[in-house]
């Protein structure tokens, strides 16, 4: 565990300003807000439509103290592949002084696993020198909690409900960061905002890659999962603690644990404070116990293999 | 027609509100509406709800800008929004507050004023902070656009059994504890501010937004002065506020970190003060600090 | 007289970018395009070139790099046709409101289904209302010389605005024949660098893209349609200037014959060429007919338009795509709205033809000619086996 007082030597500056109306203990703006400190003011960001996209932007106003575009919902990633591309070929003609600028895509779990895959995927492959971020909130809270295919097996949402005949959502979880890994980048991580250091840290090596690097941030949703705004960090940190968020990193194809857990708390005391988990039967939640449990060893096998 | 607009925050229930009203309407064969105000507000945002009651089937499409009643389902409301903006001179207005409608008196010739403490009787009856069906309690007690038991019947087809039943006991209460006063009774010489909408306590200034007439709009709506949100202050969505007990801190940042609004800086002594502007109330502050030096507080009412 | 060349025209259309020194070039391919990139990615690989030339994942994607790169300051480039073009529809939309100067090439070709590669309008009026400047061309020779125009327009600080020209697939876009190009330094002269008002870069943030509230879009919108409207003066310069660099000169409405005339066809893009001749057989037979070809789409070119056809009895509209359903082509019906409030307005008389490729011959525009009736539907849909047996 780091020191208490470590989150301190973070940046204090901000480039998320103040104002956007994200929901009282919005664990997404939080991410975004932690991402950008890191970054600094030399990025330009490609955003795609959601949450963060329609809270930073109402007209006049913008939270983005650095350069931001908006276009559509599935290509950031090909937004910011141009942008990359275009500064690059700029600064070779010499049109704009040489400097190093990262390029940030940022999409939601819906703008990334789902509508926004395809040009992920295209972009990944192409090797743009991009930085792509998921802000997982696992539904499509932008429209009223969604089912997205990035939604956790068993919860509900307003498209999978829990109803008498079907308990939540009926299919596992994409695994995102593996579609991410399997096209061979050079770095993959996933992250919390309830872990500052480790998520500044990672954001870091991401910004220094060369060459497409995707963080996949696990982004607590109080009002989409249905727990107090207060209680966002905690969340996070269960999710993390239980084994059903891990944190790790892969590095030119090394997996490494970033956060270990000595033992993992039972996945209840993750379930237990959110609504769209409250009707699951205890049956349900141990077989999802199960599967976590082999996830995790699964996980920590291949981190040992490569430390 | 009777057109009523419901001020009340982002998971409040303003809807259901105007719903409700709405449902009790037609089951007394009238004809209703209710609608949201359409947008991306978020939990906690001011944002408005409207309904509207008329014996002809209802034609209107469009935002009710002239109500005949106002309610108002948050008091913290009344520090940001103009809640009588455009309320008819022989309006009602109806508010969730302690204080007397006295208080609430401007100079603004109104109908009735009237006021119930929804949260007290939220609090004790159904556990926490939803005033959305007791306000409706207070509007039957004060102009009565439906009957009580039209009321307590949408309720019952809305809730299930032991939630409509505790609704149902919550309206019935604010319908005895409803204050009201008819304006024309009132002296004329006390229209004016009886509780000016200052800052209370330790809440720090939270203005109005200033909304700027006219705009050049650059190529394609471009913003050029990007960080410009600092000008709309979030700090007006909140119930609650974190206070600080210094002699506890220990000046480690968590609360600065953690703050999803960048609404902590750290000052020259090193302690992390909270900017009340930008503050949502969201605690996540007191939650994680590990001295527990942060409490948080319910926000103060004000006055109209 | 300046050189001649022969050439595809669709390598005309690369040599035309590429002597336009763009900076990115981003495509999916799609039948009739896909000569036009192929060339300009052979550019790049010799050298001939210096521009990022990425082959997409899909024409959304090839759509959304233009504009990352345009919106860094870059010069942008993409080309697409039919289902390429419908796939990039929201993005054609963003664009213009972003005020993006893109300049596209779409290469006509009729919309799927049933499937077919072959020329018609369909595409183009799939997204008329995309808001971005739209001109047509009637030969290789008008292709070339478009591309510069359409970067000189859509770079204009006045205009800001993003083009599409649009080129016939197969019966044009494939078609070796005669140009005159132009040299290096006339392009250049003609062709200033891209120097945007503003930029994504770090030295100097903006937003771009802020969502608007129902209190801003109506003005947003506006301020769209004047300025689309208000780049009909900056048209006729870059015109006008194009005609000082190459000696070629081109209006928003091309009149052939139009003296005198008592009928007139209206058409737009290659086919025009056709219907020409088609005319001027006629004109020698002492048939008082003639030709408007529209250039510009848009802006619409009310006014000219308007002048055109002042005095003129009968207007046979020729439509290369249907508002099925509708009230006939969309040229046709916008030509009527034009002209309602004109006294003395003309009958007009609206073929649907060409459609999916369908060969449209002189001796059909005589038969189109020498038609009498207006039906009622007030179109019909030229499928020549029934003019044959009209005729």
């Amino acid at each position: 565990m780091p020191s208490l007082y470590a989150v301190k030597t973070l940046p204090s500056q901000e480039y998320f300003a103040s104002g956007h109306r994200a929901c009282p203990g919005c664990g997404e703006a939080l991410a975004v807000r932690q991402v950008q400190k890191i970054l600094g003011r030399n990025v330009i960001v490609a955003s795609a439509t959601g949450c963060m996209e329609i809270v930073s932007s109402p007209f006049p106003l913008s939270s983005w103290e650095v350069p931001w575009i908006h276009v559509a919902f599935e290509n950031a990633a090909a937004v910011a592949a141009g942008i990359e591309k275009g500064l690059e070929i700029l600064q070779r003609k010499g049109k704009i002084k040489k400097q190093k600028i990262t390029v940030l895509a940022m999409a939601g779990d819906g703008g990334t696993a789902d509508i926004g895959l395809q040009a992920l995927s295209g972009a990944l492959e192409r090797r743009h020198n991009i930085l792509f971020i998921c802000y997982d909130n696992e539904a499509y809270m932008n429209t009223g909690v969604q089912r997205s295919s990035s939604t956790p097996f068993g919860a509900s949402t307003t498209t999978s409900p829990a109803g008498t005949h079907q308990a939540g959502q009926l299919t596992p979880k994409k695994n995102m960061p593996a579609i991410a890994v399997a096209h061979g980048i050079p770095y993959v991580a996933t992250a919390s905002a309830s872990y500052p250091l480790d998520l500044a840290a990672k954001v870091r090596k991401a910004a220094a890659t060369r060459g497409p690097a995707y963080l996949h941030i696990l982004s607590v949703c109080p009002s989409g999962w249905g727990i107090p705004g207060d209680a966002t960090i905690k969340l996070g940190r269960l999710a993390v603690q239980s084994g059903v968020f891990p944190l790790y990193e892969v590095q030119n194809g090394k997996y490494k644990i970033t956060v270990p857990v000595q033992e993992l708390l039972p996945v209840q005391a993750y379930f237990q404070p959110q609504r769209r988990f409250r009707h699951l039967h205890p049956e349900t939640i141990e077989q999802i116990s199960q599967d976590i449990r082999e996830k995790w060893q699964e996980l920590k096998k291949r981190s040992d293999k490569t430390n | 027609m009777l057109e009523i607009r419901f001020h009340g925050r982002g998971g409040q229930g303003a809807v259901t509100s105007a719903e409700l009203l709405a449902e009790a309407a037609l089951t007394e064969g009238k004809h209703a509406q209710a609608f949201p105000s359409f947008g991306p507000e978020r939990r906690g945002a001011p944002v408005t709800s409207y309904c509207r009651i008329d014996e002809l089937p209802i034609r209107l499409r469009t935002n009710i800008s002239a109500p005949d009643i106002v309610l108002v389902l948050d008091p913290s409301l009344l520090k940001t929004v103009n809640v009588t903006d455009g309320l008819k001179e022989t309006g009602t207005l109806i508010i969730n507050s302690q204080k007397g409608p006295e208080h609430f008196v401007h100079n603004h010739k109104l109908h009735k004023i009237a006021t119930v403490d929804a949260t007290g009787i939220a609090l004790q009856i159904l556990g926490r902070s939803i005033t959305n069906t007791i306000l409706l309690g207070a509007l039957i007690r004060t102009i009565a656009p439906v009957e009580l038991s039209s009321i307590t019947a949408a309720i019952q087809k809305r809730f299930d059994q032991k939630n409509a039943a505790l609704n149902i006991q919550a309206l019935q209460q604010a319908y005895q504890e409803t204050k009201i006063l008819n304006m024309p009774d009132y002296p004329t010489q006390e229209n004016q501010f009886a509780d000016a909408p200052a800052a209370t306590g330790e809440n720090a200034p939270v203005q109005p937004q200033a909304q700027s007439l006219w705009i050049e709009l650059e190529l394609g709506c471009l913003i050029t002065n990007p960080g410009n949100s600092k000008t709309y202050y979030t700090g007006s969505w909140r119930s609650f506020y974190p206070l600080l007990n210094k002699d506890r801190c220990i000046k480690c940042g968590i609360c600065w970190i953690l703050c999803p609004d960048a609404a902590y800086t750290q000052d020259t002594e090193g302690f992390y003060p909270v900017d009340l502007n930008y503050c949502k109330g969201c605690g996540i502050c007191a939650h994680e600090c590990p001295t527990g030096a942060i409490t948080m507080l319910q926000e103060k009412e004000a006055g109209v | 007289m300046k050189k001649r060349t022969g050439m595809e025209v669709s390598f005309a259309a690369a040599e035309a970018v590429k002597q336009c020194k763009v900076d990115l070039i981003a495509a999916y391919p799609i039948t009739p395009q896909t000569h036009i990139v192929e060339r300009l990615a052979e550019h790049v690989a010799n050298g001939e070139l210096d521009a990022q030339f990425i082959p997409v994942e899909s024409e959304h994607s090839a759509l959304s790099l233009c504009i990352g790169s345009q919106a860094a300051g870059a010069r942008s480039f993409t080309c697409t046709s039919s289902q390429g073009l419908a796939l990039m529809s929201e993005l054609l939309y963003i664009t213009s409101g972003l005020r993006l100067p893109l300049v596209m090439i779409l290469v006509n070709r009729s919309l799927s289904a049933p499937l077919s590669i072959w020329n018609d309008h369909s595409d183009v009026m799939s997204v008329r209302d995309c808001g971005w400047i739209q001109l047509f061309v009637r030969n290789g020779q008008e292709l070339y010389d478009h591309v510069f125009i359409a970067y000189k327009l859509a770079e204009n600080p006045a205009v800001n605005m993003p083009v599409i020209i649009n080129v016939d697939g197969f019966i044009l876009s494939h078609v070796f024949e005669p140009l005159e190009t132009i040299s290096s330094h006339e392009a250049e002269r003609y062709l200033p660098p891209y120097a945007p008002k503003f930029v994504l870069h770090p030295d100097d943030p903006v937003t771009i893209g802020a969502f608007t509230m129902p209190s801003f879009f109506t003005e947003a919108k506006k301020i769209h349609d004047e300025s689309l409207k208000a780049s009909y003066g900056p048209i006729l310069q870059a015109f006008q200037s194009w005609e000082h660099i190459s000696g070629r000169s081109y209006h928003p409405v091309e009149k052939q014959y139009t003296q005198d005339a008592e009928t007139l066809f209206i058409i737009m893009g290659s086919l025009a060429e056709t219907a020409g001749e088609a005319v001027k057989i006629m004109r020698e037979q002492g048939v008082k007919t003639g030709l408007l070809t529209l250039r510009v789409w848009r802006p619409f070119p009310f006014a000219e338009l308007r002048r055109a056809i002042t005095g003129v009895q009968k207007l046979i509209i020729i439509d290369r795509a249907l508002s099925p359903g509708g009230p006939g082509g969309p040229l046709a019906a916008e030509i009527r709205a034009a002209l309602y409030n004109m006294e003395n307005r003309p009958q007009i008389l609206n073929y649907i033809a060409g459609l999916g490729g369908r060969d449209i011959t002189i001796a059909d525009y005589i038969r189109m000619h020498n038609t009498t009736s207006v039906q009622e539907t007030g179109y019909e849909i030229y499928d020549q086996k029934g003019a044959e047996a009209n005729a």
